[in-house]
């Protein structure tokens, strides 16, 4: 896998290997500018990230901003960088959002999903509105509407797999109706 | 005694869950974390998100790569002009709306076009008008270049095909007859054809429902809430319309299409009219009462 950086954040994480192919040579290009400007190109990085199956997530809590994550779709929806959920550090804000698909996603290393390894996801979450007050989701309503009020979920979207993709979503766990137990004592 | 967890709207809300890898994820090349699925209306806030393996890692079952050395060389430094693309050819964009421009056959690397891009070859005489014009390609909405439909193009790029880059899609054009020529136009931006990724989605949705019922409503299309069909998604929909309660097609097919009362009608009209026009022939002193009392409509 390798990262690239540069100034005016272009960044990304490229599967090298994707295909089993592993090639001697790999070129980074900077194409698609209006042919009438000059283009600047400074502190271009590419590395190999690591395979850390306990840390599957790169900058998990954005202490680098937005670095590893991307838009779902692209110009359909955008991302800002907020205060933490600790009152510091980074968040990141999915707003104007032109369908319930758009969000957030970052590519996982592939190496780690092997048959009967388990993982648990952990994550914080905040909804609000357009005039950024929070707003209350129903966490016991599962369903993907439009305009619905289930909470946020995590899907683990595998591309190119055996037999077409496989999405798997996932609701909260902590968050769904509980059974509490009552012990009455008689004397 | 069941306890209902709440959202707090105002603060940071903790979300958890587990999950095991089966061969199916498992045979995926590439994997992705989303974060989506929520009220359009909404933004979401997102912070401190893990993903971690619960079981000590057991080897796998592809060999995991050797430390891989890169060797970081020292790169010129930024160039104040551009360099040229690193491709065969340069990068032919799609002209200005109404322009034409004549292509040279050969390789030619073309950029995608947001606007319908069409290359038409063309019969130019000695007096620059054009001719027996035929579609050979087009591209629009960004999308890869592909061959037009039809015979011309079909039997002139056979067993030719676009080979698809970053910076836009490559091919040889073939040479063509003395007195042809290839042009390329953009004709517009309201003609694209492409589909959105989101209608992409409800393509698939509409597919199945018309499989698998008497025909796709559009209040079933946009009350579908599974996501991308796939294997899981439509076998969920299948079992969830399988326990839908009973209702007799029958019953609501001659509720509303029975039309034997409306052609008795049109009979008895029909024949009426019949018998007024031939008592108006041949029996005058009867027209003025049937012609009262039955007068077609």
């Amino acid at each position: 896998m390798y990262f690239f950086s540069a100034r005016h954040h272009v960044h990304g994480i490229h599967v090298h290997s994707e295909n089993g192919e592993k090639p001697d040579l790999a070129r980074i290009y900077f194409p698609d500018a209006n042919h009438n400007w000059d283009v600047y190109t400074a502190d271009v990085k590419a590395y190999v990230l690591e395979q850390n199956c306990q840390a599957l997530v790169m900058n998990p809590d954005m202490e680098e901003k937005d670095l590893y994550w991307t838009y779902t779709d692209k110009d359909r929806s955008k991302v800002k960088v907020i205060t933490g959920s600790g009152g510091s550090g980074h968040a990141l804000r999915v707003y104007d959002r032109d369908h319930s698909w758009r969000g957030l996603r970052q590519v996982l290393d592939p190496r780690c999903f092997v048959v009967g390894e388990e993982f648990t996801i952990s994550a914080k979450f905040r909804l609000t509105d357009e005039s950024l007050a929070g707003v209350t989701c129903d966490p016991n309503y599962q369903n993907n509407d439009y305009s619905g009020a289930q909470c946020p979920s995590v899907v683990i979207y595998g591309k190119k797999c055996a037999s077409g993709d496989i999405y798997q979503q996932f609701w909260n766990a902590i968050s769904v109706r509980t059974f509490v137990c009552v012990i009455f004592h008689f004397q | 005694m069941l306890q209902d967890k709440t959202w707090d709207a105002e603060g940071w809300n903790n979300y958890e869950a587990s999950f095991a890898v089966n061969s199916e994820l498992a045979a995926c090349k590439s994997v992705e974390v989303y974060i989506h699925q929520v009220n359009v209306n909404w933004n979401i806030e997102i912070d401190d998100v893990h993903i971690s393996e619960l079981t000590t890692l057991s080897p796998t079952l592809t060999p995991t790569g050797v430390p891989t050395e890169f060797v970081e060389e020292a790169t010129d430094s930024p160039t104040k002009a551009p360099t040229a693309m690193p491709t065969l050819s340069t990068v032919m964009a799609c002209p200005p709306n109404g322009e034409n421009i004549e292509l040279p056959a050969g390789p030619v690397m073309l950029e995608r076009s947001s606007t319908l891009c069409i290359i038409t070859k063309a019969d130019v005489d000695n007096s620059g008008t054009k001719t027996e014009i035929a579609p050979v390609a087009r591209s629009s909405n960004g999308g890869d270049w592909e061959k037009h439909a039809g015979e011309f193009a079909e039997a002139l790029l056979y067993g030719k095909n676009f080979g698809n880059y970053d910076q836009g899609s490559q091919i040889t054009l073939p040479p063509l007859a003395s007195g042809q020529k290839y042009f390329i136009a953009s004709y517009g931006t309201s003609t694209a054809r492409r589909l959105t990724e989101a209608h992409e989605e409800q393509k698939a949705v509409a597919r199945l429902m018309q499989q698998g019922t008497f025909g796709t409503t559009l209040s079933d299309l946009e009350g579908w809430n599974k996501g991308p069909v796939t294997k899981e998604s439509a076998a969920e929909w299948v079992k969830e319309q399988m326990l839908v309660p009973l209702t007799s097609h029958r019953e609501y097919f001659r509720e509303r299409l029975n039309p034997r009362w409306v052609l008795l009608n049109l009979i008895i009209d029909y024949t009426t009219h019949h018998l007024y026009l031939l008592l108006k022939t041949f029996r005058p002193c009867c027209t003025s009462s049937i012609s009262q009392a039955h007068k077609p409509h």
